[in-house]
């Protein structure tokens, strides 16, 4: 079931009101990441509601679905924002995340929550994951495909790049792999954590279609994903972001991979992203 | 002594279930020479998938299918299995509870081949034992490794499954059952000493036991082929017949068939527990019989320790 077709503003509004979903559900249990989600939030809202992925929140386990794999779990607190929206979770449930008996985990976990396709969170492995979901759903002819969203750190796990050994194998054309390139991991610029980038000659190297999109621009990133859908083999976005994005004080902050803010700072991004301090 | 591939064994399994599952997937790390499999790869391409020399990969792909319903078996080392894919097996499949099977090929250094330590599973048992909801099934020879395949696909959920190197001694009659979480006794003289043992080292145990008893002792010998779930039912009464136990594995003492049977004591039913094993270190390239000499699983060795036990 395709979501509807929405226009570039609605899905600005929609990306701005998960935002401050994440803003909300971080405050309340003093918890998460609010720059890697935020990195991720334009991304999410065209995959969930660009009518991108089709999904149907009354069957979240139908297996003709498409998948989605959030490789970088500890952004999922978007994620669960965007299941929260789309009708796969109840409103209501968003303040028990990371806390006890709570579906939200604080990475996800496909056996407790609705609309999750793989438990993710230890960095690389989703993207492994999402090769074999891709090859088993061709192995049994299905037209469903698979969206991995991934970091750009955690390109620095070896198990990434046996998966895309495996992808490039298999030609698997129903495969798109889309890269959060924010430029930043855990412990600062990846430039001087780990040195070596070259994300686009990599990916080359590894026979994948590659094309670069701007990550917070949604006609660019709607029609990255319509190529990469459309592509003979498997295909990959680099696409670049800003960490922190939608939160002036955020954004280019490393602090905030994980970090909680104050009430002024929470006061402040709330009147950003158009919320109000309830 | 007359030997069989526990291997070969495996391949032959997946035949077996191939006959009426379709839903099987052979995913491979080049591990397919491993089990022998190039006739069915031939047979069933579509139902292989290989990914190269890349076990995290391998791991977490097979969680993948798993998710889309389909049942991966996953062939590799029992050393690169467990270890090397060791994240990928407790995050990826154990944790979401998926349907994946783990086949660990050279499980203890008897079935090492020569290769030496870094090729045999030494600590595969107690590390696979230690993730919450895997079933660990140790079969002890290529008849019942046929019966443990077709078993294990029986269960939804993660099974880790320890072979051999491909010369196993043969030990049970061809038609013996493998009932997953059933224990089976193989030797009787009386109960002053339980013998507990699982793999390629039962002939050993038998042999000791033959001894015991031509001396007047009173020993049974059961072969715990279900590591976990540990069938503490069915165990508990022959601690508590027993004045002392044994536990013969070819595994490090930690963390294997050893420990769990002192868990089970020590919280049911008291009772020495003598772990014979390698005795925390590493083996070494050799035969079979020179490593199994020079490291202690021999039934004079057995014999001996059962003999101060019961003193
Ligand atoms: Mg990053």
């Amino acid at each position: 079931m395709k979501g509807k077709k929405w226009e570039k503003q609605d899905l600005e509004d929609m990306a701005r009101l998960l935002r401050k979903d994440v803003l909300e559900m971080i405050m309340n249990v003093s918890d998460g990441h609010p720059g890697a989600a935020y990195s991720s939030a334009d991304i999410i809202t065209a995959l969930y509601f660009g009518g991108i992925l089709t999904v149907d929140p009354e069957r979240p386990d139908w297996e003709d679905r498409d998948r989605f794999v959030l490789s970088k779990g500890h952004a999922c607190p978007l994620l669960y924002a965007a299941l929260m929206r789309k009708g796969f979770i109840p409103e209501e449930e968003r303040f028990t995340l990371r806390k006890i008996n709570s579906r939200l985990q604080g990475h996800p976990d496909m056996a407790k929550t609705p609309g999750i396709d793989a438990t993710t969170g230890p960095l690389g492995n989703g993207l492994a994951m999402a090769v074999g979901m891709a090859w088993a759903l061709k192995q049994q002819k299905k037209d469903s495909r698979v969206f991995v969203l991934t970091g750009d750190g955690e390109l620095q796990e070896g198990v990434v790049w046996e998966a895309l050994q495996a992808a490039a194998k298999y030609r698997l054309n129903n495969l798109v792999i889309i890269v959060d390139n924010n430029r930043r991991q855990s412990g600062g610029l990846i430039d001087e954590v780990s040195g070596i980038m070259s994300l686009r000659e990599k990916f080359q190297a590894f026979r994948l279609e590659t094309k670069e999109i701007d990550g917070h621009d949604f006609d660019d990133i709607l029609g990255g994903l319509d190529w990469a859908v459309a592509c003979n083999g498997p295909a990959l976005l680099i696409a670049h972001t800003v960490k922190g994005k939608g939160i002036d004080f955020m954004e280019e902050d490393n602090s905030w991979h994980k970090r909680v803010p104050t009430a002024e700072e929470y006061a402040s991004g709330l009147a950003q992203l158009g919320g109000a301090v309830l | 002594m007359r030997t069989e591939s526990t291997r070969r064994a495996v391949t032959e399994g997946l035949y077996d279930i191939m006959e009426k599952d379709k839903s099987l997937v052979l995913v491979s790390s080049d591990s397919t020479l491993i089990i022998k499999a190039k006739d069915f790869m031939e047979d069933f391409p579509d139902h292989v998938m290989e990914l190269g020399i890349s076990e995290q990969a391998a791991m977490a792909a097979a969680a993948g299918i798993a998710s889309t319903g389909m049942k991966p078996v996953y062939v590799s080392y029992a050393v690169f299995a467990s270890q090397r894919a060791c994240e990928q097996f407790r995050n990826a499949v154990a944790y979401p509870g998926l349907n994946v099977k783990v086949v660990g090929a050279n499980g203890g250094m008897g079935s090492g081949e020569r290769e030496g330590v870094t090729h045999q599973g030494l600590e595969d048992i107690g590390i696979m034992r230690a993730i919450p909801g895997t079933t660990v099934l140790s079969p002890s020879d290529a008849g019942q490794v046929r019966k443990a395949v077709s078993a294990m696909m029986g269960i939804d959920g993660p099974v880790y499954l320890r072979i051999g190197s491909g010369k196993d001694p043969v030990f049970w009659e061809e038609d013996t059952p493998f009932e997953i979480g059933k224990p089976k006794e193989f030797f009787r003289s009386g109960e002053d000493l339980v013998i507990f043992t699982h793999g390629f080292v039962l002939p050993a145990v038998r042999e000791a036991c033959e001894k015991l008893a031509a001396s007047g002792v009173g020993v049974c010998a059961v072969e715990v082929g279900t590591i976990k779930p540990l069938n503490e039912k069915a165990l508990k009464p022959y601690l508590e017949n027993c004045r002392a136990s044994l536990v013969v594995e070819d595994h490090n003492v930690i963390g294997g068939l050893g420990s769990a049977v002192c868990e089970m004591s020590a919280a049911l039913c008291p009772r020495p527990v003598i772990r014979i094993g390698l005795q925390d270190r590493f083996s070494e390239s050799g035969t079979p019989e020179e490593l199994f000499a020079k490291y202690g699983i021999t039934p004079e060795n057995i014999v001996n320790k059962a003999q101060e036990a019961l003193k």
